[in-house]
């Protein structure tokens, strides 16, 4: 995640290994890169497909259909930040651990989140404008904060109000990540659901070995802060006495919790094998 | 240690490496260094006469918001078009960072529909230079790759009650600044200097108004639009200038120009604010 975040870093030291940020990049002026949210915003906003967008998108396209949804868990800055802000809950404010969220009410969020994609879409259709990705993306305005307050702090000319509001944007995703401990991640976030589309059809998978050595312990559950339904999937594979399976949530990101802390320690393997 | 802890941390550990050393490497390295303005004098100066046209046609910087968003080379046309295909990514402004002329900035607090957008803010001190960099990277068509001829970024405007050559010199700092040469300068020599104008081949990028030895400069580059609106009367006020008989330009160039001129040798406003 860091080693990522540091090829974008390198060319603020005029380094020209990564240009951009997470929404829109090109990589040593060969390829070049599109957000798929943002694509679609753009395809709204502009009524238009053009081929600079369609191959930028490719790239990415490519990228997400042999890694999944990994981009949330490896790739987003936001989930080292959030993990970050989740130990400040626990050590500050003394929070528990995570409830796990009411599985109907998981659903009404999930809806939530469906309906919000619809209405930033909407939204660019009607003022023409890529709504999410230009003015509220956590993604464009972390970088836009990055590269405004390394440019300010250089004496090249920047937009102060730029630098001021998209750190704001920041530091409300933050605090409400405070209150409302990773709803963002799970229910709302328009790109990480448009990745989760990828993990239906991946390479890579959550792969079950051997179904015959799980205790049901429940560990991998407990662990995992995306509210991936393991435990109704563990169940199901019990009764039906499969012995491999394959999860393929659109919740999942694959960030390998579940098999670090897997109490078989072999059971659960994120798998890139067909 | 566990695998995914252990990935981390080995990333942690050669990020910091890495940045700690470029910035070693970028500390040594000396970048431009800007003259200072006192606080209120450059507040003084955003509500004094800037260039007599941009005055009357009202393009003047308003408070945070620049006078004419001058977009990037090879920018769609079309002002609505290029804001519903900009995204704000940055790529632009990196890439013109990265090869070290820093003229394109992301606007903040222009307005809601030119937030986020690339322009090209500061013309005096780092103008475009069409090393057609950004419209490579950018990875929508907000920005297509696009003939350096081809480019309309703006146009650039001679203020002629304040430029040497029209008032009794020769000059020819903007002609030399150039990088499309002659095709864009006309002159029209006489006993008041070389008079140098520039015409609709111009694309705006500004390099020109930097080498104008005028304090705070003679030139300013306006917006396609823009030009449009005030064509009419810009070349009607050069034609008068041009029309005028020997005694008429006399009181013209010592009665009000001169003086002007002096003034401005010490003027070091920001315009493109």
């Amino acid at each position: 995640m860091l080693g990522i975040l540091t090829v974008f870093v390198l060319q603020f030291f005029r380094i020209d290994a990564l240009i951009g940020g997470l929404s829109g990049a090109d990589i040593f002026g060969i390829i070049k890169m599109l957000d798929v949210f943002a694509f679609i915003e753009t395809v709204a906003a502009s009524l238009s497909i053009t081929w600079t967008v369609t191959t930028s998108v490719l790239a990415v396209v490519i990228i997400y259909l042999l890694f999944g949804r990994s981009f949330c868990g490896w790739v987003c800055p936001y989930d080292l930040f959030f993990s970050w802000v989740q130990k400040i809950r626990r050590i500050v404010f003394r929070a528990k651990r995570n409830k796990p969220i009411v599985a109907e009410r998981a659903g009404k969020l999930h809806k939530a989140g469906y309906i919000l994609i619809g209405l930033l879409l909407i939204a660019s259709v009607i003022i023409g404008i890529p709504f999410f990705t230009k003015y509220f993306s956590h993604l464009t305005n972390f970088f836009r904060m990055i590269s405004t307050g390394v440019y300010y702090s250089s004496d090249v000319p920047v937009s102060v109000y730029m630098l001021v509001i998209s750190a704001g944007i920041v530091a409300a995703f933050l605090i409400l990540e405070l209150i409302f401990p990773r709803y963002w991640c799970r229910y709302f976030c328009p790109v990480g659901k448009v990745y989760g589309g990828f993990n239906k059809v991946s390479v890579i998978k959550l792969r079950f070995k051997d179904m015959e050595t799980c205790t049901q312990c429940y560990l991998c559950q407990s662990n995992c802060y995306m509210d991936v339904p393991l435990t109704e999937f563990i169940d199901q594979m019990k009764n039906n006495e499969v012995k491999t399976a394959t999860l393929r949530s659109t919740d999942c990101i694959y960030c390998g919790l579940c098999e670090e802390h897997c109490g078989t320690q072999a059971n659960i393997k994120i798998s890139m094998k067909p | 240690m566990k695998k995914r802890s252990f990935i981390k941390s080995i990333t942690t550990f050669l990020g910091g490496l890495l940045t700690a050393g470029l910035s070693s490497i970028q500390a040594r390295g000396n970048g431009q260094e800007l003259p200072e303005i006192p606080e209120d004098e450059a507040n003084d100066a955003l509500e004094r006469p800037l260039h007599s046209f941009l005055n009357k046609y009202d393009i003047v910087p308003r408070r945070g918001r620049p006078a004419s968003y001058i977009r990037p080379p090879g920018a769609l046309l079309h002002e609505r078009r290029f804001q519903s295909q900009c995204i704000s990514c940055g790529a632009c402004v990196n890439v013109c960072h990265i090869e070290k002329y820093n003229a394109v900035v992301l606007d903040g607090a222009g307005d809601v529909r030119n937030f986020g957008t690339p322009y090209v803010k500061d013309m005096r001190d780092f103008p475009c230079t069409l090393c057609m960099k950004c419209p490579d990277v950018c990875p929508t068509d907000a920005l297509s790759p696009i003939e350096i001829d081809d480019v309309e970024m703006g146009m650039a405007l001679i203020d002629y009650s304040i430029c040497l050559g029209w008032n009794g010199d020769v000059c020819l700092s903007c002609s030399k600044a150039c990088p499309l040469g002659e095709r864009v300068f006309d002159f029209y020599h006489g006993e008041w200097g070389n008079q140098p104008d520039i015409n609709q081949d111009c694309v705006g990028c500004g390099l020109c108004v930097k080498f104008c030895p005028v304090g705070g400069s003679a030139i300013a580059v306006v917006t396609p639009k823009q030009y449009e609106q005030l064509k009419n009367e810009f070349l009607h006020e050069r034609d008068s200038i041009l029309q005028m008989d020997h005694m008429e330009r006399y009181d013209l160039i010592y009665g009000e120009n001169l003086p002007k001129l002096m003034q401005r040798g010490t003027i070091e406003e920001r315009w493109y604010n």
